[in-house]
Formats: structure tokens, sequence, C-alpha cells
């Protein structure tokens, strides 16, 4: 017997969306501290339940500390309470910051492609 | 697009400038008090220089926080001719009224502010439909308000919201940023609209369609160009 549930059919799985932003701010912040801020707004403005139905998540890997860009995965149809969320956030740990978002992807590669500027294996095989 | 944001307050002009250039704006309205004469000449004068080198388009707009009516008729006539934008400060009903009914005003900016009401009902907005004048979604006071307090003023938005769906009242997104940092980019004042009940078409035209073409009207009026409503001198 497997010990975890199969994983679901893709017509029965949750539509996700990848939301690229990047953090204007007086200085550098570290990725946990963005997080928390960002859990903060959601719940504030969405509440448990509404923070439960955006389904997200914060993909750390893709967090560039350099640029102070990152991605947030959510549902399909709550984008648009994500980006709100996002936007009122003022301030991390006292430093002042604009939430910026870059856009929306339906997929990690593409949202790191477009919006993070990563590059793949293939692109460099496709250049040479 | 042209994304607009037709309610900022440069402090740091420069600075406001360069951050609203990064989030994607072609344009702002850098609002001035009416109380301030010299300070909103100064200000045109300021954003001209700063429209050339940025390459950003800089209007100059004035709030007027008026008390009573003649106090808004009074800065209306002193104002509509110089102003490329005229905006009302809301939250007194009757102000509210008399600024919806005025087609010299441009925009009523937040009308809900610090009531335990949305501040305004159908015959504002059925008045600010049949005179031109848009009713603003403020963002700067979610981001100012917490909580409790956060809840009333999203739930009169909301509200505002449906009845100027209702009415066909034009409908802005603004910052109503106090410094550089108060900037939000357009597409995240959009989707605030979204959220509060217009579709993605109608949020992205409060940032974009309706403070164009109001900002364009406003600067051939001040040209000459527009004698009366429908004549216009061409070049």
């Amino acid at each position: 017997m497997a010990d975890k549930p199969k994983t679901l059919p893709p017509t029965l799985r949750e539509k996700k969306r990848y939301l690229a932003f990047e953090i204007i701010s007086e200085k550098p912040l570290r990725f946990d501290a963005i997080v928390d801020a960002f859990w903060n707004a959601l719940l504030t403005l969405l509440g448990e339940l509404g923070t439960a139905r955006t389904n997200v998540w914060f993909v750390k890997d893709a967090w560039d500390e350099k640029r102070q860009r990152g991605l947030v995965r959510c549902g399909h149809v709550q984008v648009e309470n994500v980006r709100v969320a996002l936007a009122l956030i003022t301030s991390i740990g006292g430093v002042r910051v604009i939430p910026h978002s870059l856009g929306v992807s339906g997929t990690m590669e593409g949202a790191r492609k477009k919006f993070l500027g990563e590059r793949t294996l293939k692109d460099f095989a496709d250049e040479t | 697009m042209k994304f607009y944001d037709l309610h900022v307050h440069a402090q740091d002009l420069e600075k406001t400038v360069e951050v609203a250039a990064t989030l994607g704006f072609s344009g702002l309205a850098v609002v001035e008090y009416h109380q301030k004469f010299d300070a909103f000449r100064e200000l045109r004068k300021r954003l001209r220089d700063a429209s050339q080198k940025s390459g950003l388009e800089l209007v100059g707009a004035v709030e007027i926080q008026a008390d009573s009516i003649k106090t808004l008729k009074r800065a209306l006539a002193k104002y509509r001719e110089i102003a490329e934008l005229v905006l009302v400060s809301g939250g007194d009903y009757a102000i509210n009224r008399a600024a919806a009914e005025d087609g010299r005003v441009d925009v009523i900016a937040h009308p809900e502010f610090k009531r335990v009401d949305s501040g305004i009902d159908h015959v504002v907005t059925q008045s600010a439909a049949q005179n031109g004048v848009a009713l603003e979604l403020n963002m700067g006071e979610l981001l100012t308000t917490y909580k409790r307090v956060r809840t009333h003023v999203l739930n009169h938005m909301e509200r505002n919201v449906m009845l100027c769906k209702e009415f066909g009242t034009p409908i802005v997104v603004t910052s109503g940023a106090k410094d550089a940092w108060g900037l939000r980019d357009p597409r995240e004042l959009a989707a605030l609209a979204q959220i509060l009940g217009l579709t993605l078409e109608e949020s992205m035209r409060a940032v974009s369609d309706t403070c164009e073409a109001r900002v364009q009207a406003n600067k051939k009026k001040l040209a000459g160009k527009i004698l009366y409503k429908g004549v216009e001198v061409e070049e």
C-alpha cells in the first residue's frame, strides 16, 4: 500500500499561477522577512479562510537576493487578491518598501524565464 | 497602454518621478493643496523641467479642501484656468454633492474619507455621471488604515463602485501617495478596483484611458484649443 495519495489527474488539479514580484526598498531584505510580511498582509486583508483559499506558496528557490525578485504561487482565480495583499505591504522590519508585481505566468519555468531572466540549458543549446 | 496616477503628493519630486517610471507609469498628476497658491505655481514650473528630464507626463493638480460650498466655488474659479487637474477632497456629504454637480471638477478624491458611511448616494453618483466628474478609489487610505478601520474603508469603496457602475460614473484609481514610498504600480491599483467589483477591463480603464482622456482634454482646454463643448481648434 502506498504511503501517500496518488497524484490527481490534470483535470482535477487546482490551476496554479505564478506571480513574479520585486521589492523596492531602502536596503536589501531577507526572504524570510518578506514571507512573514506577505503572510501578515494576506491574513489581514483576506482573513484565515480567504488566505486558505488562495493556496499561496512562496517559492524559496526562485528568490533572487541581488535583484530582490521572487515568485509566489497561488490559485488561478486568486491572483488579484494576492496582488492587492502584496501591494498593501508598506514596511518590512522598519524598512520602507514598494512591492511591485512584475507579472503572472502559468508555469514556474515561464515565470523564471520571463520575469527573473533565468536561462535554462536548453536556451544555451539553442544559442550555440 | 498608458498608465496614470492622478493623485500624488511629491515631497521629493525627483525620487517620486524615478519610482513612478520604474513602476511603469506614463504620467503623474502631482497635487498641491488649494491654500498654497504660490507653491502651486512653483510646482508647475518644477514639473515642466522634471517632465522634460524624465520623459514622463507630469501635470499640476490642485486638491481643494473646502469647508463650505462657498470656499469650493471660489477655489474652482481661481484654479480652473491654471490647473491641469482639479480634485476636490471629499469626506463631507455637502461638498461631495456640490462637487458632483459642478462640471469644473475633475475628480472627487476619497469621498468616504473619515466617514461612517460611503459619503455618496445615488443622487451624487448620478450628478457626477451627468457632469463627467470622476470618483476616486484611493489606495493610500488602505495603506494608512488597519484591520477594523480598513474593513470599513473597503466596504465603503465597494459600495461606491457599485453605485458608479449603476449610473456609469467614471472611476479613477489612485495611490494617493504622500511621498515616493506610497506609490503602487498600476496593475496593483487595477487589482484593487477589480476585487471591489469592477471587471478587468473596467479596472484597467480606471488607471489608464479614463485618466489619460481627462488629462489630455484639460491640457487642450488650457491651451485654448477647445472653444466650446464639441468645438475644437485643429492644428
